[in-house]
């Protein structure tokens, strides 16, 4: 008796549930919590846009929070705890270190919050997916850009940014791989610019100091590029060719004069996209996996193509 | 005696509790149809509401975007009218003040929103500029298309696309490009060349950049279809096609309804005046959908408590509806049993309650049935009962003749007479009308003229003697019941010993019970015999008397009264007798 009422109830409540989806057949957003390691960079806020344009698509709300400027990995785990506190549907995050925030990922993991990596990955293999470029592909394209435009033989030196981090590795280690089956050119020790101008433009000039027969350099990221292109700007270097990831106006100017051979954009847009669209698949239940974003090869003829001058020159707002 | 009838007597009264559950019970039946009849127009009723409002807002959605859109249009219209008629100042000064004398009056026109005023001549020299830094030299003006496009197109002024400018060094800001060919005339000679307003394009993102209700946007394209600025450029440039795009040859001038991709969009085209742009507004109509996702919680509360409440209700009315049945049927089971019920109840629900009636009915003629046949059967007893007093009586009548007989051939007219007399007093008690019942002083008057006869015919062989307690010879007893026993007292025990014989008969109260004893010491009955003695045995001879005063007892008096023999061989017999203790005749015949 109590059983059978008990019966039509879950009955009634479950025609009631579906007069719900039915009379509204609207589906529920999704928080999604947008990590990133900059939020007054250009780069992470273009991150955003596309982020912000997936979240329109998919009826999510995605917030952007992170260190104003990119910063030891502490201040990013701290930022990750209260995230988690605050129990998004889903996490995306930009890694500030490979290693170092395997442990604050999988605490969000054991949450019960599926956690996509966006542009910079983490060593945990229990991520939902990885989003962002293909940084052993980005490395290998740019010795292989290079290894065409030059003929002969050489030395070449690479300017990277941060010892420990992943995408740095991973690029260095593409190019590296790529330049040594090319067999013509000898690759230097790297040297550091962590991610800032002043310091890349110090240890590219001791770089070309001490190896003044240098034939290219190559720069990992936009600071370490932009600080190679002042130097050998100011050294008034031509014959050394510097060939570059990522794009600034600066570097541009540079490009226009002569001194930057050319660059690797990545799209951090579709980035911004691509992660957001992941983790709301992934939401919904769907098989979701690692997607590579679009690299883009730019040269002085391709600079002001319109494709590209939005990757390269950020509208002023 | 029959019983009272008692089916009236203690009327219990119609059952209250719940039936028990049963899935396919009439309850649970209607309780399911009413509540999916009720969730049914429920959804019905949500589904009507529901694409009402979603047209009415999807309405009110494309209404609203071709307002937006055409205020955007307009305000973009006098946007660039303000930097023609800028234009207008500049080449109007330039007829008035050699180039030298107009850089510096220039700066009048400067605003945040202009990135540079500028004239070239024909061969790209830059002539006038708004500020003193050094253009470029290293990039070619007049391969640049807004100077190639002004000099050739026909236009009085070219509008370009959005584009980053490189006149000064390291400098790239995003402009429109406002070109336009100029004329002036200077030391009496006309100059032509070639005049730029380069408009800071964030501006006019600031104007597009105004949201339509419910995710829509605007963006421009010129009259070749390009995009001239997007709110998802990147996303186009991306490879991933915005869902809510309209396509391209459905773009109509004024607000229209296309089909994209993702649904119906709200598409308003606008081509402004004075550019050659078009402003489109997009919105998508999801109607209600727009609106935040999902139903609120409270919405979502109220449609389960209103299932709860339909549920409820549904059991509630139901059971209203199947409770007089189920009363019925409860008071049915209790007839069935033979229990005693109240009548069913004949109101509230017509068809229940000519149900109920129809059942009363039913009830009462079984009641009248079964009275009937109760009567019938004792009117059969009745009859049964003068049959055996009709067998008793010439059974006994052709002994005492033969007896008669016998004394008269013998000679004794004395004992003739007395035996003759005694025969007559017999039967006037047998005889005495219709009465089936007499005291218990006639009974023992009865048996002891019968006794007076038999002792007569054995030869005064036995003696007899009679006792009657005080207080019972006026009780009621059913008539010729000792007479059979004495009967076979005298036949069966005294009657076989030549003499010294004795039978006692005594009458007396046990309890509320009257008891007669016949005792004679004759020569007993055997067990086997005995054990069988009262059972009815059509094929048995022996004993026949006894058989029938102990049948005739019981249809009488009832199963609990009737005879007990208790036998020794070679010692003697007993017979009780138990009746009922009356002073009154018992009515005849049964109830009714």
């Amino acid at each position: 008796m109590k059983r059978g009422i008990a019966l039509l109830l879950v009955l009634a409540l479950l025609l009631g549930e579906a007069g719900c989806l039915a009379g509204f057949g609207a589906k529920r957003e999704y928080a999604v919590d947008l990590i990133v390691k900059g939020t007054n960079m250009d780069f992470w806020k273009s991150v955003n846009e596309g982020a912000q344009a997936a979240a329109s698509d998919y009826r999510a709300a995605v917030t952007m929070t992170g260190p104003a400027i990119e910063k030891d990995y502490r201040q990013q785990a701290g930022i990750l705890k209260d995230s988690v506190a605050r129990r998004p549907d889903a996490i995306v995050l930009a890694a500030a270190d490979y290693e170092k925030m395997a442990q604050p990922v999988q605490d969000a993991i054991d949450a019960g919050i599926p956690v996509v990596m966006v542009d910079s990955d983490v060593n945990n293999s229990r991520t939902a997916a990885y989003v962002g470029t293909n940084n052993l592909a980005l490395g290998r394209t740019l010795a292989d850009r290079l290894c065409r435009q030059i003929k002969g033989s050489g030395e070449v030196g690479i300017v990277s940014f941060m010892q420990n981090s992943y995408p740095a590795i991973q690029r260095e280690k593409g190019f590296r791989d790529a330049i040594s089956a090319n067999r013509r050119f000898t690759v230097l020790n790297t040297v550091y610019g962590y991610s800032d101008s002043a310091q890349a433009e110090k240890v590219t000039e001791e770089l070309i100091a001490r190896h003044p027969k240098l034939k290219a350099v190559a720069a990992l990221n936009q600071w370490s590029s932009e600080g190679a292109a002042r130097a050998l700007s100011k050294l008034g270097r031509k014959d050394v060719r510097l060939f570059a990831i990522d794009c600034s106006p600066e570097l541009a100017m540079y490009m226009e004069e002569g001194v930057l051979s050319m660059v690797l954009l990545q799209n951090p847009y579709q980035m911004g996209y691509d992660s957001v669209e992941t983790a709301c698949r992934c939401l919904r239940g769907e098989k979701v996996g690692d997607k590579f974003t679009d690299i883009y090869s730019v040269d002085i003829t391709t600079l002001f193509d319109d494709k590209y001058e939005q990757l390269i020159f950020p509208f002023e707002s | 005696m029959p019983r009272p009838t008692r089916i009236f007597r203690r009327a219990r009264g119609v059952p209250k509790r719940l039936p028990p559950f049963r899935w396919n019970s009439l309850w649970m039946l209607t309780a399911a149809v009413t509540l999916g009849i009720s969730l049914v127009a429920v959804l019905a009723i949500t589904k009507i509401v529901y694409a009402h409002a979603n047209q009415t807002i999807n309405q009110s959605i494309e209404q609203s975007n071709a307002q937006i859109d055409s205020n955007v249009a307009s305000s973009i219209d006098q946007y660039v009218h303000e930097m023609v008629s800028i234009s207008d100042s500049v080449a109007n000064l330039l007829n008035e003040f050699p180039a030298a004398e107009l850089n510096r009056r220039l700066f009048v026109f400067l605003r945040e929103d202009i990135e540079t005023i500028a004239v070239f001549d024909r061969s790209g020299t830059p002539l006038v500029a708004t500020d003193n830094r050094a253009m470029r030299s290293d990039i070619s003006v007049t391969q640049q298309s807004w100077f190639t496009g002004a000099s050739t197109s026909g236009r009085r002024y070219l509008i370009s696309q959005p584009h980053v400018q490189r006149l000064y060094r390291g400098e790239y800001p995003w402009v429109i490009t406002l070109s336009r060919s100029v004329s002036w005339v200077q030391n009496g000679s006309k100059h032509y060349g070639i005049m730029i307003v380069d408009m800071n394009f964030s501006r006019i993102k600031y104007l597009c950049s105004r949201d339509l209700e419910s995710g829509g946007y605007i963006y421009i394209t010129d009259q070749m279809g390009d995009v001239v600025y997007h709110p998802k450029q990147q996303m186009i440039y991306a490879g991933i096609l915005p869902k809510d795009a309209p396509p391209e040859e459905n773009l109509s001038e004024g607000s229209s309804v296309v089909d994209g991709r993702g649904g119906k969009l709200a598409v308003c085209v606008k081509t402004l005046s004075n550019a050659a742009w078009r402003v489109i507004g997009v919105t998508s109509m999801n109607g209600l959908a727009t609106y935040d996702g999902g139903p609120d919680t409270y919405v979502e509360v109220a449609i389960l408590l209103l299932a709860a409440a339909i549920l409820a209700g549904s059991l509630f009315i139901s059971r209203q509806m199947v409770q007089p049945l189920h009363n019925l049927m409860t008071l049915m089971g209790r007839v069935s049993k033979g229990e005693e019920t109240a009548p069913a109840p004949v109101t509230g629900i017509y068809e229940a309650g000519r149900l109920g009636d129809s059942f009363n009915r039913m009830v009462t003629r079984i009641r009248q049935l079964m009275v009937q046949v109760r009567t019938e059967q004792e009117q059969l007893h009745r009859s049964e009962l003068k049959t055996l007093n009709a067998q008793i009586n010439p059974h006994f009548l052709y002994n005492t003749l033969d007896s008669v007989v016998w004394l008269a051939q013998s000679g004794d007219e004395k004992r003739v007479v007395q035996m003759v007399l005694a025969l007559s007093k017999y039967f006037r008690l047998s005889l005495s009308g219709a009465k089936d019942f007499i005291t218990v002083g006639e009974e023992l008057q009865q048996v002891e003229n019968y006794l007076i006869i038999q002792k007569m015919r054995f030869g005064d062989s036995f003696t007899y003697q009679i006792t009657c307690e005080n207080g019972v010879r006026s009780a009621k007893t059913p008539k010729i019941v000792l007479q059979p026993i004495v009967e076979n007292a005298i036949v069966h025990g005294v009657g076989t010993l030549s003499e010294g014989g004795k039978i006692a008969i005594a009458a007396k109260r046990t309890g509320e019970e009257l008891e007669f004893s016949v005792r004679d010491n004759g020569c007993g009955i055997k067990p086997d015999v005995l054990a069988h003695i009262l059972e009815r045995n059509p094929s048995s001879r022996s004993g026949i008397g006894l058989k029938n005063v102990h049948q005739r007892i019981r249809l009488a008096c009832g199963q609990e009264y009737g005879l007990k023999v208790e036998s020794e061989l070679d010692e003697g017999t007993t017979v009780r007798v138990r009746l009922p203790l009356h002073y009154d005749a018992p009515r005849k015949g049964g109830a009714g």
